[in-house]
């Protein structure tokens, strides 16, 4: 690590083919974003057309966790109608590409009768795909 | 991230305070076999090397008494 004052290393760029590689984001707390901004969004590189995202510890049915393509992390890019409700444990298909550079994981809505109904705390999330590069951006929920 | 190879990884995360005070976060690297590296404060950031674990990862934290907004991590993987 660098000392105060010192310039931060360059981080190593690299390029090419990587292999499959899986991203695990664990122990993430949703709340209902329909007033606020609470998603979790993250950006890869990969020159896939879609990514495989599996989503553990949504409620079931789930009605209210989406899972969604998206091209910032500052906010939500993408129409409802590109978003799933994913089962528990199964594995969806989220494009990627040109237009869309990585995965949002948001709640709308909520999911049962007061102050709980409006978050719900998700096990992990895995997005697997071929990298072109080992950078990665996320936006965490609050 | 898994799996991870061999060289230098660097971290770095960013928010907002909900109250206008000074936020503060802790950053941690985690990984199989190297000794952990934490960060905090009001911009933490990390780098280092790894050595090929089976698995490497970073665990933020609120470690201050403000609400974090927009907290957004960029990493670089070895």
């Amino acid at each position: 690590m660098s000392g105060a004052g010192s310039p931060a290393p360059a981080a190593p760029t690299t390029t090419g083919a990587l292999g499959d590689v899986t991203l695990l984001i664990t122990d993430l707390r949703f709340v209902n974003s329909e007033e606020s901004d609470n998603a979790f969004r993250a950006l890869v590189d990969s020159p896939v057309p879609d990514l495989t995202v599996k989503v553990t510890g949504v409620p079931t049915p789930n009605r209210v966790i989406l899972v969604c393509p998206v091209n910032e992390l500052a906010q939500r890019s993408a129409p409802a109608s590109a978003c799933v409700t994913p089962e528990s444990g199964v594995a969806t298909r989220v494009p990627h590409g040109p237009l869309y550079k990585g995965v949002e994981v948001v709640q709308v809505g909520v999911s049962g009768a007061g102050p709980g109904g409006n978050s719900t705390a998700i096990g992990e999330i895995a997005i697997t795909y071929p990298a072109t590069s080992r950078n990665v951006q996320f936006r965490l929920p609050p | 991230m898994t799996p991870v190879g061999n060289g230098m990884y660097q971290a770095t995360a960013s928010f907002r305070s909900a109250t206008g005070a000074p936020g503060e976060a802790e950053l941690t690297l985690v990984s199989t076999t190297s000794s952990q590296n934490v960060a905090r404060g009001p911009g933490p950031a990390l780098s280092g090397n790894l050595s090929r674990p089976a698995e490497g990862g970073f665990r933020l934290r609120n470690s201050g008494s403000t609400t974090l907004t927009a907290v957004n991590l960029d990493v670089q993987f070895p």
